[in-house]
């Protein structure tokens, strides 16, 4: 008999879907645990059932452990998957769920503490022999203090919240004049984000890639390697398109990867899936992080390698073996993934709140759409916005972008602005489609905002074609209106996320 | 999802169209387009020197709370300068002034609460 048989989903959106995919494949029963916007999304519906864990600020919901825990019992959940970002790095809430006997799909308590704070996961990493940043991470946190060290590990510098992660509480300073503001507003980020004003600094390494190592450790204490994926596409820390495996990095760099990410997750004793994320720049590695976590960009490594890691953290959950073989695990042909936003790709990226129209996901070979809302759903500001991943899968790199562009172009979603158009002109760019970007590669390319395309059509016959349809009787999708203000307070701001 | 056949390049092609409130959005080859409704609301958005001349005004573009405040009444600001520091959706954002002025107005402090498309200061 399997310790799951019911399993509470304390997360929101696509990866709740996800989860509640495999939930249904196993044949166990799924709850979704959400707030008040969530009502009525994909996921609520999808759900064997649904439980309200409070209102839509996420502090009073999918922050609250005591929420989330009190919804679990209260249907009588065996497991709690906490999904990503929310409490799923969170090792009070993973020590909260084994006080009340729930089991929590990922790693013990320990581990993530252990890689929750980053400069003890710097310092274990360290004892391994195992490169990390230079930098300081002394518990000294005056000012004046920090702001020397920054002048003595030379600029640019990045400043990191301790309790940070995800690309988040990170600040670069430039020069001297910067150091104070980015310390300050890391910082405040750390504060207000986890809980922690504590910083560490490393020297910003400018011309790396993010390169990362998907890790599984079973119910027997088996690490697995689940090859590699390149994330340098990011957005402000925020990564927007990644892919795998890394086929721009040396076949011998990408084995001292693997073995240094196997080296830690053994060292720690971990279990469930974790990513080690690394810096490679010319021949030298760099530590920087290990999320404790399944990760937004797992697809890429399950449509390369053949294999289901949500399943295979609910069958770890109840001590499980695994069908894997490590020697069978060889990534074949690419994957590329990247996360829909609603923002105004023509206005710099600024967010677009509101309802969401029609959508037209076009399947086909090798695509997979990871979707969490359907028409009539609303993004909000209570949350992040990204509204779907669509990865795709080819036999090289080529066609992988080929194909993605394709997806890209034959994805229709009315009623919020995407970054499709963003996301096009990335993987148009030269040096995107040379595999040679680096994490500069947004900052340094696509700091402007994209100029808007006219219409290609004749305005006046769109509409006299949708006056004739909408007076003929077989027009589809009444929606009643969302009301957009005739002026976005948007125009009249040089609007610049830092 | 509605779809009509439009005249193009010499033959027909398919677009993607919804009404939803007074705008129409619209797919065609492969990009996404909006129009107003009613044509006489167009000349609002088209017009461009309402884009590329600033107002002085400060607007929070989402709801979010206050953070800091970067400057005080009567300091003498440059355009692109960061007047107010705010929080929405998780990141931090940094509001610049549009104009070269002085700032005449300021109608939040730190740790407020606003709402979109509210006024926060005004530069002159």
């Amino acid at each position: 008999m399997n310790k799951i048989s019911k399993l509470a989903i304390a997360n929101r959106g696509e990866v709740a879907v996800r989860i509640i995919h495999a939930c249904r494949d196993m044949g166990i029963t799924s709850v979704l645990l959400h707030s008040d916007a969530d009502e009525k999304t994909m996921a609520y519906r999808m759900a064997d059932e649904t439980v309200r864990i409070g209102s839509s600020p996420v502090n009073e919901s999918y922050l609250s452990i005591e929420n989330n825990i009190a919804a679990a019992k209260s249907v009588g959940a065996d497991a709690v998957h906490p999904g990503f970002g929310f409490l799923s790095e969170n090792a009070d809430f993973a020590q909260a769920c084994a006080d009340h006997r729930l089991i929590f799909v990922g790693p013990s308590p320990a581990s993530i503490r252990l890689f929750g704070d980053k400069i003890s996961a710097k310092i274990l990493v360290e004892q391994l022999k195992i490169s990390t940043v230079p930098g300081y991470q002394g518990a000294d946190q005056e000012l004046n203090l920090l702001i020397r060290k920054c002048d003595e590990i030379g600029y640019p510098v990045i400043i990191k919240a301790s309790g940070g992660g995800g690309g988040r509480g990170l600040k670069v300073a430039r020069n001297k004049s910067e150091a104070a503001g980015a310390i300050e507003s890391a910082q405040r980020e750390g504060q207000n984000a986890f809980g922690s004003s504590n910083v560490f600094i490393e020297r910003y390494l400018d011309k790396a890639k993010h390169i990362e190592i998907q890790i599984f450790g079973d119910a027997k204490g088996q690490i697995f390697h689940l090859s590699e994926r390149d994330c340098s596409v990011q957005r402000r820390h925020q990564k927007v398109i990644e892919e795998g495996p890394a086929s721009m990095i040396s076949q011998p760099m990408r084995k001292k990867l693997a073995e240094a990410a196997v080296k830690i997750a053994s060292a720690a004793k971990y279990k469930g899936a974790g990513t080690v994320e690394f810096l490679v720049q010319g021949d030298e590695y760099f530590f920087i992080e290990m999320n404790t976590r399944l990760q937004v960009e797992h697809p890429v490594t399950e449509l390369i390698l053949g294999i289901d890691l949500v399943k295979a953290q609910i069958l770890t959950a109840q001590d499980l073996p695994l069908s894997w073989q490590q020697d069978e695990l060889n990534a074949r042909g690419h994957s590329i993934e990247c996360r829909l936003y609603a923002e105004d790709s023509y206005l710099g990226g600024i967010p677009s709140v509101g309802v969401l129209g029609n959508c037209h996901w076009q399947a086909g070979p090798g695509r997979r759409f990871e979707v969490g809302f359907d028409m009539g759903n609303e993004v909000t500001s209570f949350y992040d916005s990204m509204i779907a991943k669509i990865v795709v899968w080819d036999e090289n790199r080529t066609r992988c972008i080929q194909k993605m562009k394709n997806a890209l172009k034959e994805t229709v979603i009315f009623g919020l602005k995407t970054n499709i158009p963003y996301l096009l002109a990335i993987l148009d760019h030269e040096e995107f489609v040379d595999g040679n970007m680096t994490t500069q590669f947004i900052g340094k390319h696509f700091s402007e905002a994209l100029p808007r395309p006219e219409l290609p059509i004749n305005e006046a016959e769109v509409r006299s074609l949708i006056a004739n349809a909408k007076n003929s009787s077989h027009v589809s999708s009444a929606f009643s209106s969302m009301g957009s203000s005739a002026v976005s307070p948007w125009k009249n701001q040089n609007w610049r996320g830092n | 999802m509605n779809q009509s056949e439009i005249q193009f390049d010499g033959g027909k092609k398919n677009f993607y169209w919804q009404v939803i409130g007074e705008t129409i959005w619209l797919h065609f080859a492969g990009e996404t387009y909006t129009l107003p409704l009613s044509v006489s609301s167009r000349g609002k958005s088209k017009n461009k020197a309402s884009e590329a001349a600033g107002s002085g005004r400060v607007s929070s573009p989402m709801p979010g709370k206050i953070l800091k405040v970067a400057c005080q009444i009567g300091d003498k600001i440059k355009k692109s300068d960061v007047v107010i520091v705010m929080e929405a959706m998780k990141m931090e954002y940094a509001l610049k002034a549009d104009i070269d002025g002085v700032l005449r107005k300021l109608h939040v402090s730190s740790g407020d609460q606003v709402q979109m498309g509210q006024n926060l200061a005004e530069i002159e």
